[in-house]
C-alpha cells in the first residue's frame, strides 16, 4: 500500500514539477543566472505553503514534527554540495527533475542525467571507505545548523513547535511574492 | 495573468510536497525543511 501511495504521490510531484517549469534545462539556467526567477520563486512559495499547511496538520494533531530531522553540516556536505552546485549548472538538471524531466519532450538528455547520477552514486558507495578514512564525510563537524538557530535548548524551529513553522512559512510565502522576476537582464 | 502562473504551479508543488511528507515521509521531499 505504501508502495502504491508512493508511486501515486510521485506521479503527482513529477506533474507539479512540470506544470510548474521546473524539468526545463532553459528555464532551471535562466534561474541560476539570475535572467528568470519564476521558478525559485515558485520553490519558495511551495516551500513556503507546505510549512504552512504542515504547521496546522501538527497542530491538529494529524502530523509529528519529531518526523522532520536536521542535517549534520560536517566537510562531505560542503564538497558535495559544491560537486552538486557544478553538476546542475553545468547539466540545467537536478536529481529530482531530470526523473520529471525523462517523460517530456528533452527525454535524451534526462536520461544521461539519471545514468550520470546512478554512476556517481555507485562510484560515491565503492570509495565511501576511503573518503571516510582521510576524513573527507565526517572531517569539520559543525553539528546541525539551521537558519534559526535560537540557542541550545532551541536548535531549531522545530523545537519551538508548530508556530515556529507557521511563520517562516508565511516569511517563506511573503517572500516570494516580493521576489523579483529578474535581477539580471538576459 | 503571469502572476497567476507562477502561482499556480507554486501551489500544485506545495501541495504535493505537503501530501507527500504528511502520508509516505520521502527524504527527498523532507529535506527541504532541514534548514528551518
Amino acid at each position: 500500500m505504501k508502495i502504491l501511495l508512493g508511486i501515486i504521490l510521485g506521479a503527482f510531484f513529477g506533474y507539479a514539477l512540470y506544470k510548474a517549469g521546473a524539468t526545463s534545462p532553459r528555464k532551471l539556467l535562466a534561474m541560476l543566472r539570475l535572467e528568470d526567477l519564476d521558478l525559485a520563486k515558485i520553490i519558495l512559495f511551495a516551500i513556503g505553503l507546505s510549512s504552512v499547511l504542515l504547521s496546522i496538520a501538527n497542530w491538529v494533531g494529524i502530523f509529528d514534527i519529531g518526523h522532520l530531522s536536521v542535517k549534520t553540516l560536517n566537510t562531505g556536505v560542503i564538497v558535495g554540495g559544491i560537486i552538486f552546485g557544478l553538476g546542475f549548472g553545468l547539466a540545467g538538471t537536478c536529481p529530482g527533475t531530470c526523473v520529471g524531466a525523462s517523460g517530456s519532450d528533452g527525454f535524451r538528455k534526462a536520461v544521461s542525467a539519471i545514468i550520470g547520477g546512478l554512476l556517481g552514486a555507485f562510484a560515491f558507495s565503492m570509495s565511501y571507505g576511503y573518503l571516510n578514512k582521510v576524513g573527507l564525510i565526517s572531517g569539520f563537524d559543525m553539528g546541525k545548523v539551521t537558519l534559526f538557530n535560537l540557542s541550545p535548548e532551541y536548535p531549531s524551529l522545530f523545537n519551538i513547535g508548530f508556530i515556529g513553522l507557521f511563520i517562516a512559512g508565511v516569511v517563506f510565502m511573503v517572500g516570494a511574492l516580493l521576489l523579483p522576476k529578474s535581477i539580471l537582464k538576459k | 495573468m503571469n502572476n497567476q502562473k507562477w502561482l499556480k504551479g507554486a501551489i500544485l508543488l506545495g501541495l504535493s510536497f505537503f501530501i507527500s511528507v504528511l502520508l509516505v515521509k520521502p527524504v527527498g521531499v523532507s529535506t527541504q525543511f532541514s534548514v528551518l
